[in-house]
């Protein structure tokens, strides 16, 4: 036991100033009682005079007084302090304060030993009172790296599907197996750069580089001249030590909060990316002292549609931060062995080559999609396609699972559409010894908006898609991104509400994974605050506290809708397999037409070509 | 010689929040250390928010020059600008850690966390006078509310305003009652009676019998003295309430004469809260024949008053408004019998002078 020390019981008096609310001073004096001291509890509302009596009668060696503080409750307070020390009884005595709003500097200020605040735990007050140090485990958790993977075996539970996605992913890996793009070979010759480099071979690194150049859009080739980036500056050497020596000092002294109430599920993601890698390391540090158990990198979005990947360690004035490998390493220095860090790869031309920068830098998870990148992303689908096989290829090499996201909902893609598609990619994964995680949104999507699954509750259609997954089969499922879109408005405590009801529902269904946004995130005009973080890792803390075991029960619709998802996905993965090309379904819209919101992307078109043997 | 010199010990008190004490103890701080006198400087209480907790206001902070002590938390030391080097720790735990005595290397702000009760005070004062080159004056600020460790300084500095009462007449007429209070002379010590030291009430009566109470304070009518009647001196080392003093009134029929009440300090009385019902049973005692002494003498050096006050509107901000500052001071000093100082208007000068005065004596 910490700080084992010999005590002999102590006397107590316990004094609750507030007429009706001693509950506090309850609580601890049965705690007291049950550790052998000996208390006297006062009945509430004495006056000063009357507690300073008691004090100086009772032989006591401890005063615990409680008070909220209030209008005009601080001078109270003090005379009770100040009689008492005039009264020449407060030398013998230890006089501790608690309640709401006391901290220890008003304390100080009152005249006593000790204050308490709200939420001081019962055991830290007795702890004071034995004279020995306080170490709350509930408070300061030995966290340890989540597995998402767990457990689930990738079983499949409908034959039918498994079948088409069988056959689907066969054609596609083995199409793709014929193919190169500039991205695929960019991703190789990156990965070769970082085994020169481990191997201290200069010249090697050098002429790799060459050969990346000429496979880059120019503006990223000349990044590597040590020419800048527009919207970008470097980020310099004072601020790289003072990070440094920042994460030095903090390193030891974190201590981060559960967010979670006696369930070791769902795994709390949240998304950063303010554009510079510093102050990415300052919002990693909030969250992960708020209970964040995972952090996803969120990269400017006009970065995905260069050939190429920028060098350097690069602040971006904008939204998102860039990727490079410098960025990665400046961030991976401030982010905890034990939290989950995620690199995307999902939408860009870049996408293999993220994936080798993610398992270079020590990323835990990455995100994989080829539905979404080509159609509500700008990519070309062939393109995208090709460079997702390899990106699975590399991320299988590096022993990294990645999710496969649904966003193309938020451009209007029906859910069965784009579970028809986040199943394909999940199948190709399982398929090349890969570990996929799905990732259904929980989101008011333009589908529920046109067809009123939402006019109810926000409830039964997020857990028809939970049900419709787990009767298709065994795999982590991580809801995203983040849950709640669409139901956010600019009012933080409505924002925070709405996220820790939707982080309930996904508890309540056992969902492995959540990622949340901060209060800010949907509507924010400016930055996101780290205070708005905050308020969104409390909100889903106070959730997981209220219901506990219990749940959330959706209605008969729910099921109703599972199956209809269920009957609607295997309609559409039949119209791939008839269409005989995964990479033809997105360009006829199979998996989102032009009248769901789907638009095949344009870049990289035309940049794929067959592989020489 | 060879017997540690304690130096003069000033506190300075304020009646409410906003009244100026920390802006006074700046001054006397300059004012002092322009005479070349060391000083230590602490707090009864936690002085260094920038922001007043409940006003949202700005609030001035204690500014140390170098070569000032100072006497606070060991926590505090980097929350203010100034860079202080530690020099001894007495042993008093604050509710903000360990306390320090240190010495100010370079100018800055200071947060101050000091010894909040009477006790912890004496052992401070005690290791700083051991301490080489010990100071001259030693500053109490003080705390919200409170002021029983007040007991142990030499004199009192008091600051009041407007935040206290916007009404000078009203004003002076409470700062004129606590002067009162502080006036109370010194017990000079006769009879062997009153050598006991002790923390109990004792009565003596015509007889010449001596009777120990069981308590030290005397607080409501359980405290007093059974045979009232014949009793010629009270010693109340404890705490004293003004309604106890008018209930020993009434239980002498209203006649106190030949009694005297030798009370451990003036604090003592004002401990028991409002400063105006101290000074109206002062006075009922008094009126009544009595005479009310003091074992330890807290002089009161001199009053400052600050026009400032917050003013709440509608909606729950505050804004700084300010009443007539020449017409306060002319009120409190038609009021008010010991020397008044705004020293925003008319500057430190003079109270420096007083309090150097007071440093000359006590190093004699």
């Amino acid at each position: 036991m910490v700080g084992e020390v010999t005590w002999m019981g102590k006397k107590i008096l316990l004094a609750p100033l507030d007429p009706v609310h001693d509950i506090g001073l309850k609580m601890i004096n049965r705690a007291l009682i049950e550790r052998g001291h000996e208390t006297v509890l006062l009945q509430p509302d004495l006056s000063p005079e009357e507690i300073v009596r008691e004090i100086a009668s009772s032989g006591c060696e401890f005063v615990l007084v409680g008070r909220t503080l209030g209008y005009g409750v601080a001078e109270i307070l003090a005379r009770v302090a100040d009689l008492a020390d005039a009264a020449g009884v407060r030398r013998k005595v230890k006089m501790i304060v608690g309640g709401m709003a006391i901290r220890p500097e008003i304390a100080a200020e009152m005249g006593y030993d000790a204050g308490f605040g709200p939420g001081t735990p019962v055991e830290e007050v007795v702890a004071y009172v034995e004279g020995r140090p306080y170490s709350d485990q509930a408070l300061t958790v030995k966290r340890t790296k989540p597995d998402l993977i767990g457990a689930h075996t990738y079983r499949f539970e409908n034959a039918r599907i498994e079948g088409l996605l069988g056959r689907i992913s066969g054609e596609v890996v083995s199409w793709c197996g014929g193919m190169t793009s500039p991205g695929v070979e960019r991703a190789r010759i990156r990965r070769r750069m970082f085994e020169a480099s481990r191997s201290g071979d200069e010249s090697g690194v050098a002429a790799l580089i060459e050969s990346y150049v000429r496979l880059c859009d120019p503006a990223v080739g000349a990044s590597y001249d040590g020419r800048s980036v527009a919207k970008t500056r470097q980020i310099t050497v004072a601020e790289k030590a003072a990070l440094a020596a920042h994460i030095e000092e903090v390193g030891p002294r974190k201590k981060p909060r559960p967010v979670r109430h006696g369930k070791d599920r769902p795994v709390v993601f949240i998304q950063y990316g303010t554009g510079c890698p510093i102050m990415d390391v300052a919002h990693i540090e909030v969250a992960e002292s708020w209970g964040a158990d995972g952090v996803v990198h969120f990269d400017p979005s006009w970065a995905a549609r260069k050939e190429g990947m920028f060098h350097g360690e690069l602040a971006h004035e904008e939204d998102g931060s860039l990727i490079t490998a410098g960025n990665l390493d400046l961030i991976r220095s401030g982010v905890m062995d034990s939290t989950l860090w995620q690199v995307r790869a999902h939408r860009g031309l870049n996408t293999a080559e993220t994936v080798v920068l993610a398992g270079e830098c020590g990323a835990s998870l990455t995100k994989i999609n080829m539905a979404y990148g080509s159609l509500g992303a700008g990519t070309d689908p062939e393109r995208l396609v090709v460079d997702g096989v390899e990106a699975i290829k590399q991320a299988v090499s590096y022993g990294l699972p990645f999710d496969v996201v649904t966003n193309e909902e938020l451009c209007g893609v029906p859910a069965q559409k784009a579970f028809a598609s986040m199943l394909i990619v999940a199948s190709m994964a399982i398929r090349l010894g890969g570990k996929p995680i799905l990732q259904p949104l929980f989101c008011y999507s333009p589908q529920v908006m046109i067809e009123g699954q939402m006019k109810d509750n926000y409830v039964d259609f997020n857990a028809a898609k939970i049900m419709a997954l787990r009767s298709i089969m065994d795999a982590p499922i991580w809801p995203g991104a983040p849950i709640g879109f669409l139901t956010h408005t600019e009012d933080r405590v409505q924002a925070s509400m709405t996220t820790a009801l939707h982080s309930c529902l996904a508890s309540s269904l056992g969902v492995d994974a959540i990622s949340i946004s901060s209060a800010d995130e949907a509507y924010s005009g400016g930055p996101i605050s780290a205070a708005a973080r905050v308020d969104t890792l409390r909100a889903v803390r106070e959730g997981f506290r209220f219901f506990g075991e219990a749940s959330i029960q959706p209605t008969r619709k729910a099921e109703a809708w599972a199956v209809e998802l269920a009957e609607g996905i295997t309609g559409v993965l039949e119209q791939v397999e008839r269409r005989g090309s995964f990479v033809g379904a997105l360009y006829d819209g199979i998996l989102g037409t032009r009248e769901d919101g789907a638009y095949p992307g344009r870049s990289g078109r035309g940049t794929v070509r067959k592989a020489n043997n | 010689m060879g017997t540690k010199r304690r130096g003069a010990v000033l506190g300075v008190a304020g009646t409410a929040k906003n009244t100026g004490k920390t802006t006074t103890l700046n001054g006397i701080m300059r004012e002092t250390l322009a005479r070349d006198r060391r000083i230590l400087v602490t707090s009864i209480g936690f002085d260094g928010e920038d922001i007043d907790n409940v006003t949202g206001l700005p609030k001035p902070r204690i500014h140390c020059e170098k070569g000032v002590a100072v006497a606070t938390a060991a926590g505090c030391l980097g929350a203010g600008s100034a860079r202080i080097r530690i020099e001894v720790e007495p042993g008093i735990d604050t509710a903000l850690g360990r306390m320090v005595i240190g010495t100010v290397q370079s100018g800055g702000l200071v947060v101050l966390a000091g010894p909040n009760k009477t006790s912890d005070l004496e052992r401070l004062l005690s290791a700083a006078s051991g301490i080489r080159d010990a100071a001259d004056l030693t500053l109490v600020d003080g705390a919200f509310a409170r002021i029983a460790p007040m007991s142990l300084c030499d004199a009192l500095v008091l600051a009041t305003g407007a935040a206290r009462n916007t009404s000078a007449r009203s004003l002076a007429d409470e700062t004129a009652g606590i002067v009162k209070v502080f006036s109370i002379p010194g017990w000079s010590g006769r009879g062997t009676a009153f050598q006991r030291s002790g923390d109990r009430i004792v009565a003596i009566y015509e007889d010449g019998r001596a009777e120990d109470l069981p308590t030290g304070s005397m607080l409501g009518a359980q405290d007093i003295p059974g045979d009232v009647g014949a009793l010629t001196g009270v010693f109340i080392p404890g705490a004293v309430s003004p309604g106890a003093l008018h209930l020993l009134v009434s239980a002498r029929g209203g006649d106190l004469r030949g009694c005297e009440i030798i009370i451990g300090a003036a604090t003592n009385l004002l401990a028991s809260g409002d400063p105006g019902s101290a000074a109206r049973a002062l006075e009922s005692v008094e009126a009544s024949g009595g005479r009310v002494y003091a074992m330890r003498e807290v002089r009161l050096l001199a009053v400052t008053v600050n026009p400032f006050y917050p003013e709440r509107l509608p909606g729950g901000a505050y804004e700084k408004r300010f009443v007539d500052p020449r017409r306060l001071l002319a009120e409190m000093r038609r009021a008010v019998r010991a020397p008044v100082h705004d020293v925003v208007m008319e500057g430190t000068a003079e109270l420096g002078s007083l309090v150097d005065a007071l440093v000359a004596d006590s190093s004699i």
